[in-house]
């Protein structure tokens, strides 16, 4: 509650810490000195008092021989937005939760609403987050609700069920965990996540400690990871830059990166993995009171876990490490416990990723080959990839695409100009500076993925990472005191370091950057059916058919179908959908048993496959994919197709002779295959 | 620590457990069992958080990462995750922590003055966010009431195979016809029933008598217009 008294009072400790944030990036001391300057009694990373010890430069001047300027405090002011503030994040929520019913009611849920709503969230959050009006501790909280707000806007959008694919994935996950008792049971939508079932763990346990649902329980895992993510990114900003302030502006500019509101706010398996990297690094740079290897321990435990949760993060999370180590072996400024600490994760990530690697290794590949394959074929100029258009032929509206263009321009503007500060100032940065150096400066892999649906796929997951480097740069350029030109004056080549100009600069990287991670409108919220849709394919027909599965048929059928009905097949019907990467059926052969008009073969494949139940979605035949495939990757006339499939490819088992048609509800029809008269089948 | 307040340290880290296992609903058990992880963990983690901020991020993570820790541990065990495993080892935590931490004192304090303002503006926050609340589930419960039937098969008998009218906001008479190409099928036409469903939807089951094996059609079909509305194929007999 202290934050509160602070917030109210006004007081606190935000003059000083201006006035160290202005000192900017020749603040950019090392860790390993920062946190011998902790005490652990008092509240110093709060108060940012400029610290005495081993900081490099004075107030007074910098290696360049520009004057960093001493900055006055302001005087203190009322925290008298906060409440109107406050008031204004929660109509925001208000607004989504319309949004979403509106979507419902009508079918089209609007987009400008959406985007305006949530800058309703965003804007006066982070006007009052950057205003100076408000103490250090407050500023902190604030930046806190800001990003749980986003969060909640996700909660108001689906209040009571998973409705997106990776969501779907993992969920099955975590009923696994519920009916089997036990972890790593094989899930056919995506085998790799049976192996990293941490987010799963998490849900189960707050389930069963709780009595909340499932659902609940996941959001709620949801709430603590967002919150663990945006206090240790805070908070090892600061460790680094000595400022809260510049902490805080690196967490508002990490939630521009377009991952932020759509996927990693998702319940995958990535949601959970990447605030635990946050969270390793945090521990890690904690004054620790053991000594020896005991010290990392608890950061070691934090890797464990993150190694059990994602792999790709707990890669990053190695890759990371052992780059931080290499950086203070050239800065000549070692961090105890850092060869340690990357030595112990890299053999845990080892051994888990080994024990995973029957399903790691297909999956990774699987990912790297349609990745080489986009790119060659754009090389070649065969690339159907259209930039704000998906593969039905959806547009994002030009005003989405302009404020996503001026995104991209605008953090490459700032980012630019902080690489060179940066650059100029290498002596007086720390390793850990310098590897959020090299990870900012991997920023052009976001625009430049974007070339191909692939790579765009990757790119975008990549932005979790990215962000934080570019965050944390950009924030210190952003407080930076003398120019970004050793040659340079001081105010020529730099643009004036107003509050409002920040905030518009934020808000469109913001919304610029959810457009490039939501991409297509439709994806953001609920509205009437589209065809192959994820979220928006979830409808009442679509769940009637899978609940009338999981209560009519016996669970572990081997079932074919399109992509969203196989999700929500196996996750409501309990049933083992068969997939390329489960099962390790020819998908460009299985798929023409939805996709292609009647053949002689239909029987023989739908044989050699072993499918007991074909699910078959009349709807697929009125438009096409949205998402790029009715099923999966490389299914019939995947990326050739022009046209939806004929509708008698939907239903030609009805003239099958020992197929049966046993449900119907207008638009799906489930046909039992097991009395097909197969070669060899008695 | 003092007496009382261990006593309320034990108290608050039984009274989960045993909502939980007596089968009280969440709204009962969800809010002690937060408030005892929430004093658990700020228990464990205090001497390392210098600040509030510290302490609700140490806590935050530290639970996490120990129940997924937990959670593989668990999974090692002949019993797995269950409610009764995960209790246990939460309760046999919390009782670690409560003697690891037996020299830490608590004191409570609220930040009486100058809340008022705040909390007025906090207080009005909070009623908006749960208007959002109910406006979202009302969209869900629009959706819900979409109308929707399906006809499926339920099981096969001998001489018969029982079908169901599932439906959910529609109103309807129908009735059943099956019909086979087999030599000396007979077709049969049931009586006309009613289809009366709610929001909450309904099943009506039906009993198709079968004279003879091989494949039936079984249409149902509108007494209105007299049309199949839906059909069903099946290997009858």
């Amino acid at each position: 509650m202290s934050f509160l008294r602070a917030w109210i009072s006004g007081d606190g400790e935000e003059p000083a810490a201006e006035s160290q944030a202005e000192r900017g990036i020749a603040q950019l001391i090392d860790l390993s000195k920062q946190q011998s300057l902790a005490d652990p009694a008092g509240p110093a990373p709060e108060t940012s008092e400029p610290s005495s010890g081993p900081a490099p430069v004075s107030a007074a001047g910098d290696d360049t021989g520009h004057p960093i300027p001493e900055v006055q405090p302001r005087p203190r002011a009322r925290a008298v937005w906060a409440g109107p503030v406050l008031v204004a994040v929660a109509l925001g929520i208000l607004g989504q939760a319309w949004v979403g019913y509106q979507g419902r009611i009508t079918g089209y849920p609007s987009s400008v609403r959406w985007y305006g709503t949530l800058c309703l969230i965003f804007v006066p959050s982070a006007a009052l987050i950057m205003s100076g009006r408000i103490s250090d501790q407050a500023r902190t909280w604030f930046t806190l609700f800001l990003s749980l707000a986003l969060l909640a806007t996700r909660f108001v959008l689906y209040p009571d069920q998973f409705v997106y694919h990776d969501e779907l994935i993992n969920y099955r996950v975590l009923l696994s965990i519920e009916q089997t008792r036990h972890l790593f049971t094989p899930n056919s939508l995506l085998p790799v996540t049976a192996d990293y079932p941490g987010l799963a763990i998490a849900t189960s346990a707050v389930h069963q400690l709780t009595g909340l649902s499932l659902h609940s329980s996941g959001m709620t895992i949801l709430v603590v990871v967002r919150l663990i993510m945006t206090l240790s990114l805070v908070r090892i900003t600061q460790r680094i830059s000595g400022s809260v302030t510049l902490g805080c502006l690196a967490a508002l500019i990490y939630a521009t990166n377009p991952q932020y509101i759509y996927f990693n706010s998702q319940y995958s398996y990535q949601s959970i993995a990447l605030p635990l990297c946050f969270f390793c690094v945090y521990v890690f740079t904690m004054e620790r009171k053991a000594e020896g290897l005991l010290a990392v321990v608890p950061s070691a435990a934090v890797v464990l876990a993150v190694a059990a949760s994602h792999h790709l993060s707990s890669l990053a999370l190695i890759v990371v490490l052992w780059a931080w180590y290499l950086f203070t072996r050239i800065t000549k400024r070692p961090v105890d416990q850092l060869l340690a600490l990357a030595v112990i994760s890299l053999l845990i990530v080892a051994i888990w990723t080994f024990m995973a690697r029957a399903v790691i290794v297909p999956y990774i590949s699987e990912i790297a080959r349609n990745s080489i394959t986009n790119i060659v074929n754009l090389l070649h100029g065969r690339s159907s990839h259209q930039f704000f258009t998906d593969t039905a032929g959806d547009h994002n509206p030009a005003w989405e695409v302009a404020l996503s263009a001026l995104s991209v321009l605008l953090i490459i503007s700032t980012l630019v100009p902080a690489l060179w500060h940066a650059f100029m100032k290498r002596r007086l940065l720390s390793a850990a500076a310098i590897t959020l150096f090299v990870i900012a400066a991997m920023y052009p892999i976001i625009p430049v993925g974007h070339l191909t649906n692939a790579t765009a796929e990757v790119s975008d997951r990549s932005s979790g990472f990215i962000y934080v480097g570019l965050a944390y740069l950009v924030a210190a350029w952003w407080f930076r005191s003398g120019a970004f030109h050793r040659h340079a004056r001081a105010d020529r080549f730099t643009v004036p370091r107003h509050t409002w100009l920040l905030v518009v600069g934020l808000t469109i990287c913001f919304v610029g950057g959810t457009v490039i991670g939501s991409g297509p409108s439709w994806l953001f919220g609920p509205g009437r059916y589209l065809v192959s849709a994820d979220n928006r394919s979830v409808d009442p027909l679509a769940l009637q058919a899978a609940h009338w599965e999981g209560a009519s048929l016996s669970p572990g059928n081997r079932v074919y179908t399109d992509r969203v009905n196989g999700l929500l097949a196996a996750v409501y019907g309990d049933q083992h959908v068969l997939t390329a990467l489960g099962d390790r059926v020819d998908q460009g052969t299985v798929s023409t048993l939805l996709l292609r008009n009647p053949a002689p073969a239909d029987v023989s494949v739908a044989c050699r496959a072993g499918v007991h139940f074909l699910i078959a979605d009349q709807r697929l035949a009125t438009s096409l994919p949205h998402v790029g495939v009715y099923i999966d990757v490389g299914e019939y006339l995947s990326g050739m197709r022009t046209a939806p499939p004929d509708p008698g490819a939907l239903t030609k088992f009805d003239n099958v002779r020992g197929a049966e048609r046993i449900f119907d509800n207008g638009a799906i029809r489930i046909y039992d295959l097991r009395g097909l008269q197969c070669a060899g089948r008695s | 620590m003092r007496w009382p307040e261990l006593a309320l340290r034990l108290a608050l880290i039984a009274s989960p457990f045993g909502a939980v296992a007596s089968g009280l609903p969440a709204w009962i058990t969800a809010p002690l069992s937060f408030l005892s992880i929430a004093v658990t963990a700020e228990l464990a983690v205090r001497p390392y958080g210098t600040s509030a901020v510290d302490r609700v991020l140490l806590g935050c993570g530290a639970v996490v990462t120990t129940l997924i820790l937990v959670g593989i541990i668990l999974n090692l065990t002949p019993w797995g995750l269950t409610q009764v495993t995960w209790n246990v080892a939460w309760l046999i935590l919390s009782v670690g922590i409560l003697v690891w931490r037996r020299r830490l004192g608590t004191h409570i304090s609220l930040p009486v003055s100058g809340l008022g303002v705040l909390a007025a503006w906090a207080a009005a926050g909070v009623l908006i966010i749960a208007a959002a609340g109910m406006l979202a589930l009302a969209g869900v419960r629009h959706v819900a009431r979409q109308p929707v039937l399906a006809f499926a098969l339920v099981v096969k008998k001998p001489n018969s195979v029982i079908v169901e009218v599932e439906a959910t906001s529609m109103t309807g008479k129908y009735h059943i016809l099956a019909t086979s190409d087999t030599a000396g099928a007979r077709q049969y036409t049931s009586p006309v029933f009613a289809v009366k469903a709610g929001e909450n939807g309904t099943r009506v089951l039906r009993e198709v008598p079968i004279n003879t094996p091989g494949f039936w059609t079984i249409d149902l079909e509108s007494a209105d217009s007299g049309s199949v509305v839906r059909w069903l194929r099946v290997n009858a007999g």
